[in-house]
């Protein structure tokens, strides 16, 4: 089974590509693939609890929580990227089930999948 | 040993972070506006030792810059086919 992964770094406020990621991982579940997300600068922001996309008029996040706890796709967070933007532990949403990872972890954790895919 | 293709401009803060993850026995190819980083003195700075370096001459000539200005071998479309057959991933 190969393993794909998608890196968003645009904000989910002004941008589709978060909701993309998920809409794109949603569907390799049909086929012989591994999908995990990778959240990095702006991108950040999706699992902040408070962030509500939909009040401009963009597509709201909540709307693939069903099916981020149907198939539990793993999704990942530079934690460097969310001190940054002053995103706390505790300002995360739980459906999210995000892991943190560190930046100087970000190259090995990249390289371990088969294919990459920036958005 | 990963091809990592570039293909945002230096303006974009993530293209340098993504160039910056590459390590020994990675490629890197610069297409469309990443291109602009082959014309760029700074990018030796922080492209690690031991990895391979390309731009797409096409792209490169299509934003008005010869071949000649390149700081990096160019490789024209065969090229990047190649490339994608010699890599065992591909993060793009």
């Amino acid at each position: 089974m190969k393993r794909v992964l998608f890196v968003v770094y645009q904000s989910p406020a002004g941008s589709i590509w978060v909701n993309e990621a998920l809409r794109s991982a949603f569907g390799m579940y049909g086929e012989d693939l591994e999908p995990s997300i990778l959240l990095m600068e702006d991108a950040v922001v999706a699992v902040n609890k408070n962030t509500h996309p939909e009040n401009l008029g963009c597509l709201s996040l909540s709307m693939s929580f069903k099916y981020l706890e149907r198939y539990g796709t793993p999704i990942y967070v530079v934690k460097e990227d969310l001190e940054k933007r002053k995103i706390k532990e505790e300002d995360v949403e739980p459906t999210w089930k995000a892991k943190i990872i560190s930046q100087n972890e970000v190259s090995e954790f990249i390289h371990s999948f088969d294919r990459v895919i920036i958005f | 040993m990963a091809l990592i293709i570039i293909k945002k401009s230096p303006r974009e803060e993530i293209s340098k972070r993504i160039i910056e993850l590459a390590v020994e026995g990675d490629t890197i190819l610069f297409v469309q506006d990443g291109v602009l980083y082959a014309i760029d003195e700074t990018t030796k700075e922080f492209i690690k030792s031991g990895v391979s370096v390309f731009a797409l001459k096409e792209d490169l000539e299509a934003r008005g810059y010869s071949e000649s200005l390149s700081l990096f071998p160019c490789i024209d479309y065969e090229g990047w086919v190649e490339l994608i057959e010699k890599n065992e991933k591909i993060i793009s």
